[in-house]
């Protein structure tokens, strides 16, 4: 089951004999999402830490009598005051039977620590890995994951969803929350897209993260059907920056580090997600003067924003591919945010509700389970050139069974099956199998150049080479020799008999965030008694091998293996020329998984799979 | 019969058991092609793609009844075969017991159709026989 509201805690800071302002927030917070605030069994769910800091479980309420709410707190304090009791309630009975996947912290509760004089830890994201032991700077598992699911018990075990809501003062908390419950109440978060590629920063991780953005922009963005707007190449000096923001649903941007509310004027439309990528904007939510940008976003209407407490790397700055790809495939924005960020344990702290979900205007229908056109008629032709070649393997066997019999050359023998095993090969010849495809292999080829008549191609009129050529595909010749075309299928266009490729789905096998290289041995044999190649792309042998970085859209294999958030894309390796194996014949393929985390080399366990060559 | 006739049953069978599982394979890819057309994002009112599918069925039906249903050309040949052996299943599965002879699967599958039920003992990886039926014990 999706994540929703049963799945959440909101945390607060309880008070002797008053309700705290903290608790008071609670409780509007938790009054708007209708969560549950009563206790089934006060004795069980309450309790002191060995370091006498006292906790409470109300339904889905916990209070905590902390000694210290100071927004930054050192390492020791914040996990007496916060970490550990919170610990403790995650295993009280009620909260127990609940599976929380998330958590809010809410108006007072810390930001966060300092681990030392460079970094400060974020609560969120400490508190995100709070079943496991602190380190610093850990890839985050659910991190851009390249084939989308939504959160569930399994990614809870990695991490949990954790966001903060505090504010300068109670009312502003409030009226935070109130900012989320006004778009839950509109239908799509349909303002202006303001994106802004290009800072002054410079180096290879700086260029790197402005191509995530391009890269974005082009691949993501227009399907979210908004308007945009984008800031502009200049110079590598100059950091290009959005004047201002108006009629705004998003902003992403970097690196200016400071403003004033003067910056977001007016918008009739959802203020969604905010983030300026800098080093410190997340330090405070409790001073209106620091001008730091997730504040100034919280105060404008933004429903969530994001910050660093201190500076988190350029590699550790938010990813908004996944951040976009999950709200559109349905995600809360707390699931957005947890997988949207590199690092764990680490100095970036989302702010907002993480239980909203926005939607954008006009969205296409999301995870249908089709496949796109070209790529399912290449998949076709894989099949179709399967079975021309189970039929073409037939075609020998039954020559080999009538040539069984010729060779025996015994009277009593022949007379017996010589005519019918002859039959049977008759029956099987090369121009029957062919007769039996050839209205199929026709329509087949027909398709394409239908389909993309007028339309899709450089060419109006395209015939099978030009669709062929540009979509960079080959045919088996088991398929072009079926029929004789009046366009013959060009020589370049068809593969060469032997050759075959071996496709298999990337899976997560490592407990922790792995960059995975691979095994494989071919055989002939189903128990690999005969190994015919034993291929390996470890040590940079990455030649022939391939991976799937963008849907349907093949690279090469990178040189130090392929990162755990690709599993569910595919791994395909191609024969080389002296690989190449005998058409219509079955042979076998066992994968294997392998992950140097530089101390060993990690084997999980193999799949073996079973092909005809096909070509 | 000639003194290799052992190794020329053995051979033999496990041609036709393996002439006759190509219609398995022909069948499963065929299905897949076909599964692959129909998720295709493309409406599945295309006439395009309705056409294709059409073509898909027609071998999809040519396959059964070519392949996967076992022809009376390949049961003849199996019928002359086993005749050459015995005339009875008693004879054959006795003739296989004393040649130490085991026969795959689909052989035997082959075989009961055309009245002679091979003995569970003289079938080889009979645990992996997902066509098993019932056979004289």
């Amino acid at each position: 089951m999706a994540i929703n509201k049963e799945n959440f805690i909101i945390v607060y800071v309880l008070e002797d004999s008053i309700i705290s302002d903290s608790e008071s927030f609670a409780n509007y917070y938790a009054n708007i999402h209708d969560m549950d605030t009563t206790s089934n069994n006060p004795s069980g769910n309450s309790g002191t830490t060995s370091e006498g800091i006292y906790w409470q479980v109300d339904g889905q309420k916990v209070g905590i009598k902390m000694e210290d709410t100071s927004e930054i707190l050192s390492e020791g304090t914040f996990n007496k005051n916060l970490l550990n009791p919170l610990r403790e309630a995650l295993s009280s009975s009620d909260l127990l039977d609940m599976n929380v996947w998330g958590i809010v912290l809410g108006y007072k509760i810390p930001g966060g620590y300092n681990l030392n004089s460079n970094n400060i830890i974020s609560s969120t994201s400490r508190i995100s890995r709070i079943n496991h032991t602190f380190s610093a700077k850990y890839e985050n598992e659910l991190f851009n994951r390249k084939v989308f699911s939504r959160f569930d018990s399994s990614d809870a075990e990695k991490a949990l969803i954790v966001s903060r809501i505090d504010a300068p003062n109670l009312l502003l908390a409030k009226q935070f929350v109130n900012n989320a419950e006004i778009a839950n109440k509109q239908l799509f978060a349909n303002g202006i897209f303001y994106i802004d590629p290009y800072s002054d920063k410079i180096g290879s991780k700086a260029d790197d993260y402005t191509d995530l953005m391009l890269e974005f922009s082009n691949l993501t963005l227009p399907s979210l059907n908004l308007s945009i707007y984008s800031t502009s190449f200049i110079d590598p000096y100059i950091d290009s920056i959005i004047p201002f923001v108006n009629d705004d649903s998003f902003t992403w941007s970097w690196f200016t580090d400071r403003a004033s509310s003067s910056f977001f004027r007016k918008s009739n439309a959802i203020r969604g997600f905010f983030y300026n990528a800098d080093y410190d904007g997340g330090f405070t939510m409790r001073d209106v003067s620091s001008n730091r940008w997730p504040f100034l976003a919280m105060d404008a209407g933004y429903i969530a924003t994001a910050g660093a407490m201190s500076n988190p790397s350029i590699e550790g700055l938010l990813n908004l591919r996944p951040f976009f790809e999950s709200l559109k495939n349905g995600s809360t924005i707390g699931e957005a945010m947890i997988f949207s960020t590199p690092f764990l344990d680490w100095t970036i702290s989302f702010f907002g509700d993480p239980l909203v979900k926005i939607f954008f205007p006009a969205q296409e229908e999301v995870d249908s389970g089709l496949i796109d056109e070209n790529e399912s008629w290449r998949l076709q032709s894989i099949d179709l050139s399967r079975n021309m070649s189970y039929l073409y393997k037939k075609e020998k066997e039954t020559e080999e069974a009538f040539q069984l019999v010729v060779d025996t050359q015994n009277i009593e023998i022949e007379e017996a099956l010589l005519d019918k095993t002859n039959q049977l090969f008759k029956n099987n010849k090369e121009e029957n199998r062919k007769s039996q495809l050839i209205g199929l292999v026709e329509k087949f080829i027909e398709y394409p150049q239908r389909q993309n008549l007028y339309t899709g191609l450089s060419k109006a009129t395209p015939d099978i080479n030009d669709y062929l050529s540009e979509e960079e595909y080959k045919l088996s010749e088991l398929i072009t020799e079926v029929v004789n075309f009046q366009n013959p299928i060009d020589s370049e266009n068809i593969l060469e008999e032997g050759y075959w490729e071996f496709e298999f789905e990337l899976l997560q096998q490592s407990s922790t965030f792995a960059f995975y290289n691979f095994r494989l041995l071919v055989s002939d044999d189903k128990d690999f008694l005969n190994i015919i190649f034993n291929i390996s792309s470890e040590n940079g042998q990455i030649g022939n091998w391939l991976y799937e970085k963008e849907e349907n859209e093949f690279i090469q294999l990178l040189a130090n293996g392929i990162p755990s958030n690709f599993k569910g894309r595919r791994i395909r390796y191609q024969s080389k020329t002296n690989q190449f194996l005998n058409r219509g014949q079955v042979y076998y393929f066992k994968i294997t998984q392998v992950f140097d985390d530089g101390n060993n080399t990690q084997v999980f366990s193999p799949r073996i799979f079973k092909d005809i060559i096909w070509t | 019969m000639p003194t290799d006739f052992q190794s020329f049953y053995k051979t033999l069978s496990d041609l036709l058991a393996d002439i006759h599982d190509n219609g398995d394979d022909l069948n499963d890819t065929i299905l897949s092609m076909q599964n692959y057309l129909e998720i295709s994002d493309i409406s599945p009112n295309n006439a395009n793609k309705v056409q294709l599918l059409g073509k898909i069925n027609q071998v999809k039906n040519d396959i059964n009844k070519r392949h996967e249903t076992p022809t009376q050309t390949l049961l003849n040949v199996v019928l002359s075969f086993q005749l050459l052996v015995g005339q009875t299943s008693e004879e054959v599965n006795e003739y296989l017991q004393a040649e130490g002879i085991k026969v795959k699967c689909s052989f035997a599958y082959l075989s009961s159709l055309v009245g002679y039920i091979i003995d569970i003992e003289n079938i080889e990886d009979v645990e992996y026989c997902d066509i098993f039926f019932e056979v004289g014990e």
